[in-house]
């Protein structure tokens, strides 16, 4: 076991040193620079610029930089920011709680909608209420994220005026629990909605196909009651794969949630990236692209292990 | 003395886009306490359908029984609710299936699937549960129980699986198992020691077990009454000496000739032409017809019924009268 878990830690180093190489490259290779800023200055001499750039290490092939980075990086210092010269750091620290209580709010509230629904429609498979459910299930995972949050400002903060349209927190100043769970609401079904979809869909297949095997019988020959055999016996044996579905979504959450983001004006990560990638200010991409790596890494790695504790028939040799 | 169970004219039914098809129609019998009846016939005849059938674990939709009565101490158990019916399962009346390898839940340790079963229907305790379920696991002959009983079903072989099996349908002294085809799955060796436990728990317990299987071999072996069945309907039912000795309906003789014999130098394994008919087209009259060699022109238009000679019942219209 602690073997497994060195050899997927090594993997999971070696991945994240793919991440950062693959970010860096495409995004000082993509066109624009963050000198642009400075070029449409029209006092701005050409000697100006050739200097800002050779201070900035923006003159070296892109290799140097980012083994440049790297070097940094790995002695504990992420750089500082290109437009507010802040230390990267600060300006990312500051930002991960707001992302953190979005990306969560949206997780838990998508697996507490669909793991219920999903169970309740593979009961009575190929009813009128299963057929119901499912088409729900592929519209609601087949919305895009920053159409679904459009639809529901316009519907419940235009229309209905009941919710705010964007924030964090309110005009007034005040951060308590209350103003900052009415802003929370319509960002998180925004994100949680499509992964509601999901969830039932693959909970109710996994169901199933659970449903009918030979266990499940034993469980009812027992005179286990009927929600035991169906929660304890059946669903306990369709965790596997609705961790290793989680997993695989869990990037993808964190990546929708830099739309939903912008759409509501959410001050967390993902506003900040699509700023900085506008602006090419490239050491707070990194910044960005470093933790949430290492978020997304940290998971899975915690998904492998939870694996062996949820099904002993797997071992790690 | 009143049997221990009694099914009367049980019929149970698969829902079609067509209507319902008679998946087993009008099968009656009784056990005895103590008493092991088997069950037998090919795949498909309804065999195990009537066994699901008396602990109503069949799968509705679409199957449901149509029809009949089960009797167990006095009261019908078609007629109790979800609860009453839920205190009959593994307690009064336990199942053992045919497939040892995905019968046991493989995300929980045998030990816990047995003292599941105890905590259900016995008002003990925790500890208590468990020690009765290491006791139960000796008495099946599974080595070393403390040990065990913390292993997952994966660690065992099919046939210690079996075992487990067993102590749990038998772990709160049930008065009735129900065996569906135990042995099918298991190597021949394998299958003898299981059988040999069955009958040794039989003594032991004083329980009933119905037998299901298509093994003549083990009916003889293990059975004194046999309920021989084919495409849903009972053909022949009487004392195993008796079906043995002198099966009366020409698929129980066709079956009987079957099984080659050591005896006797055979170039060819005699067969009974044909297939089983399938659910949704079966013949009009008599369902065996088809494929039978004395078939005479009433058996394509009329079913017989089952004709009473002393203490076997046949149904053939080889006997009337």
């Amino acid at each position: 076991m602690s073997n497994y878990i060195i050899r997927r830690t090594a993997l999971a180093i070696i991945t994240f040193f793919g991440i950062t190489m693959l970010v860096y490259f495409m995004s000082t290779l993509a066109p624009g620079s963050p000198l642009d800023a400075l070029l449409a200055d029209p006092g701005m001499t050409k000697e100006e610029v050739v200097r800002r750039s050779a201070e900035l290490g923006l003159d070296k092939p892109v290799y140097i930089q980012y083994f440049k980075w790297l070097n940094e990086l790995l002695h504990g210092n992420m750089g500082y920011s290109y437009t507010s010269y802040r230390p990267v750091v600060d300006v990312v620290t500051e930002r991960i709680a707001a992302t953190l209580v979005l990306t969560v709010s949206a997780i838990v509230l998508s697996y507490i909608i669909g793991i219920p629904l999903g169970i309740i429609s593979s009961l009575k498979p190929y009813s009128i209420l299963d057929y119901i459910m499912s088409t729900l299930a592929f519209i609601m995972s087949g919305v895009p994220g920053f159409f679904l949050g459009m639809m529901l400002i316009y519907i419940f903060s235009v229309k209905l005026k009941i919710l705010p349209f964007g924030g964090m927190y309110d005009a007034s100043g005040a951060t308590d629990l209350l103003v900052l769970i009415k802003h929370l609401v319509l960002p998180t079904f925004a994100i949680a909605i499509p992964e509601i979809g999901k969830v039932m869909r693959h909970v109710r297949s996994n169901m199933l196909e659970v449903l009918t095997e030979d266990y499940v019988k034993t469980a009812r020959a027992k005179g286990v009651k009927e929600w035991g055999v169906i929660i304890i016996h059946a669903f306990r044996n369709t965790l596997i794969p609705i961790i290793t579905i989680f997993s695989g979504s869990f990037p993808f959450m964190i990546g929708g949630s830099v739309v939903v983001e912008r759409v509501f004006g959410w001050p967390g990560l993902g506003t900040l990236m699509i700023n900085s990638i506008t602006s090419r200010d490239y050491p707070i991409i990194m910044g960005i692209s470093v933790i949430v790596a290492i978020v997304v890494l940290a998971t899975n790695l915690l998904v492998d292990i939870l694996y062996a504790y949820l099904d002993p028939r797997i071992t790690y040799n | 003395m009143e049997p221990l169970l009694e099914v009367k004219g049980l019929t149970t039914s698969i829902k079609t886009k067509q209507g319902y098809n008679n998946a087993v129609e009008d099968v009656s019998f009784a056990i005895d306490r103590g008493e092991i009846l088997s069950i037998v016939g090919e795949s498909g005849c309804g065999k195990s359908l009537t066994a699901h059938s008396i602990l109503r674990l069949i799968t509705s939709p679409p199957v449901y029984i149509t029809k009949g009565e089960i009797f167990y101490e006095g009261r019908d158990l078609l007629k109790l609710n979800k609860h009453e019916m839920r205190n009959i399962r593994g307690n009064k009346i336990s199942m053992i299936f045919q497939e040892p390898m995905t019968s046991l839940n493989p995300v929980y340790t045998v030990g816990k699937q047995i003292t599941e079963a105890i905590l259900l229907h016995q008002n003990v305790n925790k500890k208590e549960a468990k020690l009765k379920a290491i006791d139960m696991l000796k008495t099946v002959g599974i080595p070393s129980p403390e040990q065990r009983m913390n292993e997952f079903p994966h660690q065992l072989s099919g046939g210690m699986r079996q075992r487990v099996m067993i102590s749990m349908a038998l772990s709160c002294q049930p008065e009735l198992l129900i065996a569906d085809e135990p042995t099918t799955a298991l190597d021949v060796t394998i299958q003898a020691q299981i059988l040999l436990e069955l009958k040794k728990l039989r003594k032991q317990f004083n329980t009933s077990i119905i037998l299901i299987t298509h093994d003549l071999g083990v009916v003889a072996d293990m059975a004194q009454n046999v309920l021989v069945m084919y495409a849903g309907r009972v053909i022949e039912y009487g004392s195993v000496k008796e079906i043995f000795s002198m099966p009366m309906h020409p698929y129980t003789s066709g079956l009987l000739h079957s099984i080659p014999r050591l005896d006797q130098n055979v170039n060819k394994l005699h067969v009974i032409d044909g297939v089983v008919p399938d659910i949704g087209e079966m013949p009009k009259g008599c369902r065996f017809w088809p494929r039978c060699g004395k078939a005479m022109s009433i058996c394509q238009e009329k079913q017989p019924e089952l004709f009473e000679l002393q203490e076997h019942k046949v149904r053939c219209w080889l006997y009337k009268g």
